[in-house]
């Protein structure tokens, strides 16, 4: 028999909440720090950039005589591409949540669900993929330009939304409590009247919610997009046309900028970060709204 | 009544439009499997795919060599010894080496209408070993059998010869590559006019078999003829004929052998190897860190201004896109820290990404752990980190491991964080520092490199399986957990 | 001179605002069952969680007064784990651990020392021989506790703490989730375990406390919803001679 002492054991116990206090503290320490190198590296562009012409301008040219850092037209795209997505995918999406929440027992919704969840776990890079060769013809055949547009990105990027609505909105779906869908029934009202005047009404938050949430998710994603957006830095608003977003610049310039242009990007990733702050800031107000409403 | 009608569209619609999902679904997986596993290109060649029979020799090359068919001209090529590897051939990475049996080696060059090239006749065949030789060709007589590893490869040798008018540039509109079929049409006089094949207007005029002078002479004519003889006229042109090559895109050679020369050449072994390894770094960085936050927030934490400063912590780094993890990477572990574009720099980054998925699966499955079995062992006497270790963990195991399975198949997809830190090496990595390159990445470079995309799907289709079976095996620990669970 | 087991000066604890025992003075006598016995919500559970300090494992809870085990201060003079290794508990709702009948039974004394096989197994026999589990389960013990049926898993929590040896066992409720053959079992158990235990029961079942125990402490609850001690006597005196009019009133069933 050995004893195993006390004071070990204690030792152990006070200094393993130490340990795993700090466990909990890195992500927090990370954020800082991404935020801190980011800035840091992006701030250095306003010496020589007017920060006027870099967010107003439309004129990205690096490599002219005098440079020019305006990410106007990148802003223009990256919300032209999420706004464009979410019209695709929120058809789709609530109709799936709905379907899902309210009629959860079935072979069908059991396929939906797991449809769901395997979308969710394609990759970015293959939805690029798929999207240079199905998409990118398609919208060149049927509807216009080279097919390499925003709204080739914009479609690639509805379906990969999709989940994130789906599953959020169905949460805050089922939570509306029954008895206010069985006092709307016992009024006489329809499945469907019951649906967008009662249960959607009610989940609203959490509905809009969701939907922030992807488009935080649509402004930041990069691989998919950038093989089929045609990542010309030019300005337009018609989606046919070649665009780039915000993360397009970053990923595509950033291998061989330096000096200056190497801040702007950066800059550029400043930005871009400014964006999902407020969105989730956005999520973070509703969600706290709803918490007081009760 | 109108009600009644309304709330039918409006379900119905729901109905369809959740179907949508579902049909995307079916579209992209079977897409990728279908391009993944065959690969069929349109090529335009200079002689008819259609193989001729030769009375007299066989050509037969080694099944590495991944040759099909050859057209008359390379072969005539191969045989003045002015091919040296087969990388623009069959885009494989080898040395060509030729050899010619001494009884047929008349007629080969005579069917190849050029002088006799000693050097590649065989004097000893038994010092050859020709399984070795991945870029090996034989010609034999017919009534000899191929060696073994060896197939037999198809010549092409006719080719359509037209009038030099037929393919002239008018208007801009020249006349482009002939199908079978229309080849079938013109032989027939099935065609009326040149012209709706993009040519001139002329009335194509097919002679069997013409000579140079019949086809100079008469604007629009065409025939077949053996590329030998055309090899000898100067006043004709030819048409390029459509060939579809299709063949398996993914074999068990492509899923073993390495990578080389970033990706043009070889299989993707070394890949699958370095993102096996990048895996296994990623998690014995991540778990720990990840479980411990979990443990904390789960066990320890009091409501308070520390707890809400953690979670929101979280929460932000869970929000933060992969181009952003992927710069921030670059300036710490790439810049700062010295590492290079590296494994360990691009293992590093994807930790971090993925640690918010690991804290937040965990601390669920930690909080659904009995609270009297707790309270029994702290009543036993046990220490609140002994309970942890001894009971709570083991009970939580299953959510616990699902959810660092499911932040792999996070890991294994991503690509915008690790094009800056991780490199882009093909070769298996040696050490920590190595730059090398993983199968999501690999794909990404592959096609912005501007290389076969036909490779870029096989690759698709290994990662997409890798995903599935990823998905797959959580989902059943996440059920075997739920009904393990009180 | 009997030292008491335990002596209680003047205990009142509070959840946060909330006052939920108030001002407790009473003396506990080893090797004897004493049972704590009163309306549901009156704290009995509580207070039985003091003498252990399990209640340290809540936020917010406040103590005040004191509580001496064995002639010593449990707040301050005595080790926490050493305090849990001579008190020993079992709950309501039987909780084994996850793991073979073996190891559950063997976890609390591994917690302080490492045993040689041989005398892990003696460890592990004697106290299911004590819990009167051993010959049901005697070849099976690799088997998962859980797999044990509901009165078979108390015993089980029993033996488990009967392997550390303690002084004490405070049961809560222990066989309010059984049936009534495995609760006789238990009983009788109780009263034989007496003989090298002492024992403190919460029951919310009086005939249970005037079956088995020698002591009987009342509790009540207050208009503020607080908890307290009404009186303390032997078991006959309590249940035949009140000294106090709510405990008879309790007793004959006006409150039950």
């Amino acid at each position: 028999m050995r004893n195993k002492s006390i004071k070990i054991r204690k030792r152990l116990e006070s200094s393993s909440r130490v340990f795993l206090l700090l466990c909990g503290a890195i992500s927090v320490f990370t954020v800082i720090l991404i935020t801190i190198f980011i800035v840091q590296q992006g701030l250095p562009t306003f010496k020589t950039v007017p920060i006027k012409e870099f967010l107003f301008s439309t004129d990205w040219s690096p490599s002219a005589d005098i440079p020019h850092y305006g990410v106007a037209s990148f802003v223009v795209a990256s919300i032209e591409v999420t706004l464009l997505s979410m019209i695709f995918a929120l058809p789709i999406a609530l109709s799936s949540a709905i379907y899902l929440s309210e009629f959860a027992k079935g072979r069908f919704a059991k396929i939906l669900r797991s449809g769901i969840e395997l979308l969710a776990g394609i990759p970015s890079i293959i939805y690029g993929l798929f999207g240079i060769a199905v998409v990118v013809p398609f919208v060149r055949n049927f509807i216009g330009g080279n097919g390499y547009s925003l709204l080739s990105a914009s479609i690639i990027l509805a379906i990969m939304i999709l989940p994130t609505i789906i599953n959020f909105s169905e949460v805050s779906i089922k939570a509306v409590p029954d008895e206010l869908k069985a006092a709307s029934i016992a009024m006489g009202a329809t499945t469907w009247q019951t649906i967008y005047r009662v249960t959607v009404p009610s989940a609203l938050s959490g509905i809009v919610s969701s939907i922030i949430l992807a488009l935080g998710r649509a402004i930041g994603e990069t691989t998919a997009v950038v093989l089929v957006g045609g990542n010309a830095p030019i300005f337009s608003t018609n989606p046919i046309d070649m665009g780039r977003t915000l993360t397009m610049n970053i990923i595509t310039d950033m291998s061989y900028a330096e000096g200056v242009h190497m801040s702007a990007l950066f800059a550029t990733a400043m930005l871009l970060f400014i964006f999902i702050l407020l969105l989730n800031l956005i999520v973070v107000a509703i969600m706290r709204k709803e918490r007081l409403d009760g | 009544m109108d009600r009644k009608r309304s709330n039918q569209i409006a379900l119905i619609s729901i109905r369809i439009f959740s179907a949508v999902s579902i049909a995307i679904l079916i579209v992209i997986l079977g897409y990728l499997l279908f391009r993944g596993l065959r690969y069929s290109n349109r090529k335009e060649i200079k002689v008819i795919p259609i193989a001729s029979i030769n009375n007299e020799f066989n050509v037969y090359a080694n099944k590495s060599a991944k040759l099909d068919y050859l057209d008359w001209f390379t072969l005539q090529s191969m045989a003045m010894g002015r091919v040296r590897t087969l990388r623009t051939i069959s885009k494989v990475n080898e040395k060509f080496h030729l050899y010619i049996d001494p009884r047929v080696s008349d007629q080969f060059y005579s069917y190849l209408a050029t002088d006799k090239l000693d050097k590649f006749i065989i004097k000893d065949s038994t010092a050859i070993n020709y399984k070795e030789d991945k870029g090996g060709m034989i010609v034999l007589p017919i009534t000899e059998s191929a060696p073994s590893g060896y197939r037999s490869i198809k010549i092409y040798d006719n080719v359509v010869v037209v009038n030099k008018e037929v393919t002239q540039l008018l208007n801009n509109k020249k006349i482009g590559a002939v199908t079978l079929t229309q080849i079938e049409e013109l032989k027939n006089n099935k065609i009326d006019n040149w012209n709706s094949l993009n040519g001139p207007s002329l009335k194509p005029d097919f002679i069997a078999n013409a000579s140079e002078s019949e086809l100079a002479n008469n604007p629009g004519s065409i025939s077949i003829v053996k590329a030998k003889e055309y090899s000898m006229m100067k006043n004709v042109e030819t048409l390029d004929v459509v060939n579809i090559e299709s063949g398996w895109n993914i074999s068990l050679d492509y899923l073993l052998s390495n990578s080389e020369e970033s990706g043009s050449f070889g299989g993707i072994f070394s890949i699958i190897v370095n993102t096996l390894i990048m895996i296994f770094l990623v998690i014995l960085i991540s778990t720990p860190i990840g479980l411990g936050a979990a443990v904390y927030l789960s066990q320890y934490a009091k409501k308070g201004r520390i707890t809400t400063i953690i979670r929101s912590g979280i929460d932000l780094l869970a929000g933060v896109p992969s181009i952003i993890f992927g710069l921030f990477g670059m300036l710490v572990f790439v810049q700062l820290f010295g590492w290079s574009f590296s494994l360990i720099s691009g293992s590093l980054t994807l930790s971090l990404m993925i640690l918010p998925t690991i804290i937040r699966t965990s601390e669920e499955s930690i909080n659904s752990v009995d609270k009297n079995m707790i309270s029994a062992s702290r009543g036993l006497g046990a220490t609140k980190i002994e309970t942890i270790f001894k009971i709570v963990l083991p009970a939580a195991k299953n959510g616990i491991v699902t959810g660092i399975i499911l932040a792999v198949g996070r890991a294994l997809g991503e690509t915008a964080a690790l094009v800056f830190t991780i490199g882009s090496s093909t070769d298996i990595a040696s050490k920590l520092t190595s730059s090398s390159r993983v199968l999501a990445q690999h794909i990404y470079l592959t096609i912005i490199e501007g290389q076969s995309i036909d490779h870029a799907f096989s690759a698709a289709l290994v990662l997409i399986i890798l995903e599935l079976i990823i998905n797959t095996t959580a989902k059943k620990l996440m059920n075997k957990g739920k009904k393990n669970g009180k | 001179m009997e030292n008491k087991l335990f002596n209680v000066k003047n205990l009142s604890l509070w959840y946060g605002e909330n006052k939920a025992l108030n001002d407790i003075n009473m003396e506990i006598e080893a090797n004897k069952i004493t049972a704590f016995i009163g309306p549901s919500g009156c704290g009995k559970s509580t207070f039985l969680r003091v003498l252990n300090r399990m209640n340290d494992l809540i936020d917010g809870v406040k103590i005040e007064g004191a509580v001496d085990f064995n002639g010593k201060d449990i707040f301050n003079d005595v080790d926490i784990m050493n305090l849990r290794q001579e008190i020993g508990m079992v709950f309501q709702k039987a909780n084994p651990f996850p793991m073979s009948i073996y190891d559950n039974v063997a976890y609390g004394p591994r917690l302080f020392k490492k045993y040689k096989k041989a005398e892990m197994n003696d460890i592990v026999e004697r106290a299911l021989r004590q819990a009167s589990l051993w010959d049901e389960i005697k070849d099976r013990l690799t088997t998962n506790g859980l797999a044990l049926s509901g009165g078979q898993q108390q015993r089980l929590c029993l033996a488990r703490t009967l392997a550390t040896n303690p002084q004490v066992i405070l049961m809560d409720e222990p066989t309010s989730a059984l049936d009534p053959i495995s609760t006789s079992r238990i009983e009788e158990l109780m009263i034989d375990l007496k003989k090298d235990y002492s024992i403190v029961i919460v029951t919310h079942n009086m005939q249970q406390a005037s079956r088995i125990s020698d002591t009987t402490s009342f509790f009540m609850i207050d208009q503020s919803r607080c908890g307290f001690l009404v009186e303390t006597g032997d078991t006959k005196d309590i249940f035949f001679k009140p000294r106090d009019k709510r405990t008879e009133d309790y007793i004959s069933g006006k409150f039950g």
